[in-house]
């Protein structure tokens, strides 16, 4: 079994009298590429700012890398690699400088990682143009090669692929599996362009209103929104066999002596329903079913209101 | 801590805004020695020499008003930038920040008064000429300089404190010198109007013990309790701001 890395236990963060974070607990394994899925200004991004330092616990337990004291956690954030909200860099330093301020920071030996970490991002050929004539997607992509550049153990991003053009989105895509497969590195990344998420992620944590609704498995929830023909029949013992032999359909399920969730032939139930019924079958409906990644999460939280 | 302060003094020297200040100390300083010059040409009674050492020994007060530059380029830059959020999140102690801030602050006003000081010394003698009793001002100037060092770094600590709390930047310019330019005149108004007691309070003030350095002769009783000043205003400031900033959400 993959180690915990990151562990919360009832984290709580309140502004005032409102609580932004209520009782969150969520669980990251090595390796894992988390989604934090919410609405805007749900909790995700004072969940990752609480991981990272930058905010404060009200109450709870935050344990990173089996630590837990203010001193462990201060080391065990030195294996982290963060993006929260918009970069910030100094505005008169050219991006290759601005990594070289941090490199220096940070300890890291090797000269060379800043020019990596910029061809990584692609940013190679803007490593001499200062910070303040970057347009919002070089930021991101600076962000992101900071986040990277020591060789983080998890990578905490806050929506980063914010302003980013969709050929960008790829690449910033594609690395982040890269880190995942090659470093094994463990990413907790936020987001409510859940379609992103949905090609990246293998555990989604939802957050609504500052409180944590669900921690599924991206298999588990892939199962759940698969799509399917609801079909209801007189006799589903004779329309299976109709449906192996005529359709030459195995994916199906059986849910009780009238109904049947056909996973095939999901964009031509005409055809389904001509074959039911020429073979002596009593046909009575055939629905269209099943939900989409964004379907799912409206219905989680309670459908479509915005507080 | 010490790669923070290479990374802070790495980010300084490739600022503009350093050279530009160090620069501006420079001009001045060359300037007050023509203005001497010529002063000296409308009051020949006096000897350039002692005008000159008159002059120089005021300056002793200057740097505590002319740090809050240096402040700017290692501290309050960050809060312009909204950068240091990317120190905390790499997991530096808070209070390893604002040490570090502190130090790198103190290392980069050493610098740039070395800078000053020695391009301030070759136009004096250039334009003054080199005799014997100008090295003796310089030789004086340059001990009561040591002496007023820790209440220089005390005053580092105060302005870093300030750049702390105050994020906006103007409200910070104004507020800095005008508690060293105020402080005293108020202290001032409270031992005539409440009570004489007050006049102990301005034995503390770093202002008023600079003035005593740089007007009277170093004594070990000045020498003494300028260093046990500096030190405690720099140790009470610094622990201001680390238990200001231990709570401090960092936007």
């Amino acid at each position: 079994m993959a180690d915990i890395i990151l562990k919360t236990k009832k984290l709580t963060k309140k502004y005032g009298k409102s609580f932004a974070v209520n009782n969150v607990n969520l669980e990251l394994k090595q390796g894992d590429i988390y989604g934090l899925v919410g609405k805007n200004g749900a909790g995700k991004t004072t969940i990752l700012r609480m991981i990272s330092g930058l905010s404060i616990p009200t109450s709870g337990e935050l344990e990173l890398f089996n630590e837990t004291s203010k001193a462990g956690l201060n080391n065990s954030r030195a294996r982290i690699g963060c993006m929260i909200e918009t970069p910030s860099f100094f505005k008169y330093l050219s991006a290759k400088k601005n990594l070289e301020y941090y490199r220096l920071q940070r300890g890291v030996v090797e000269k060379e990682c800043v020019d990596e970490v910029l061809k990584m991002v692609g940013l190679e050929d803007a490593g001499k143009k200062k910070f303040k004539n970057f347009s919002m997607g070089m930021k991101q992509r600076l962000g992101l090669a900071l986040a990277v550049m020591a060789s983080p153990d998890l990578l905490v991003l806050d929506e980063p692929t914010n302003g980013i053009d969709p050929a960008g989105i790829i690449e910033i895509r594609e690395l982040l599996l890269k880190f995942n497969r090659e470093r094994n590195t463990t990413i907790i990344i936020s987001s409510h362009i859940l379609s992103e998420l949905a090609q990246i992620v293998n555990t989604y944590g939802f957050i609504n209103n500052g409180e944590f609704v669900e921690q599924i498995s991206a298999k588990n929830l892939e199962e759940k929104c698969k799509r399917y023909l609801l079909i209801k029949v007189d006799d589903t013992s004779k329309a299976t066999v109709i449906i192996e032999n005529k359709l030459d359909c195995m994916e199906y399920e059986v849910l009780n002596r009238n109904q049947i969730r056909l996973y095939q032939h999901i964009d031509t139930p005409e055809v389904v329903s001509e074959i039911l019924i020429n073979n002596g079958i009593k046909l009575f409906s055939i629905i269209n079913s099943g939900m989409n990644l964004e379907e799912y999460f409206v219905d989680l939280i309670g459908g479509n209101k915005h507080d | 801590m010490i790669n923070y302060i290479k990374a802070e003094l790495y980010k300084s020297f490739n600022r503009v805004s350093f050279w530009a200040y160090t620069a501006f100390i420079v001009i001045l300083a060359v300037l007050s020695n023509v203005v001497i010059l010529n002063a000296h040409g409308h009051m020949a009674s006096e000897s350039i020499n002692s005008m000159f050492d008159g002059f120089l020994m005021e300056t002793i007060t200057i740097p505590v008003f002319l740090v809050a530059g240096f402040i700017d380029i290692i501290t309050s830059d960050e809060n312009k930038n909204e950068t240091l959020r990317n120190i905390v999140v790499f997991g530096v102690a808070r209070s390893k920040i604002i040490l570090s801030k502190l130090l790198a602050t103190v290392i980069l006003a050493f610098i740039a008064e070395i800078i000053v000081l020695v391009l301030y010394v070759v136009s004096t003698f250039i334009i003054f000429g080199v005799n014997n009793e100008l090295i003796a001002i310089i030789i004086r100037f340059c001990q009561k300089s040591l002496v007023a060092t820790p209440l220089w770094i005390a005053a580092i600590a105060i302005c870093t404190c300030l750049a702390f709390i105050i994020k906006n930047n103007t409200i910070f310019a104004f507020v800095y010198p005008g508690i060293f330019i105020l402080t005293r005149t108020i202290i001032n108004l409270l031992s005539v109007f409440v009570s004489e007691n007050f006049k102990y309070v301005e034995n503390i003030l770093i202002t008023k013990k600079i003035n005593e350095i740089s007007r009277g002769t170093l004594t070990s009783e000045i020498i003494i309790s300028s260093v046990l000043m500096g030190v405690i205003y720099t140790v009470v400031f610094a622990a201001i701001t680390i238990l200001y900033f231990e709570k401090k959400e960092v936007k």
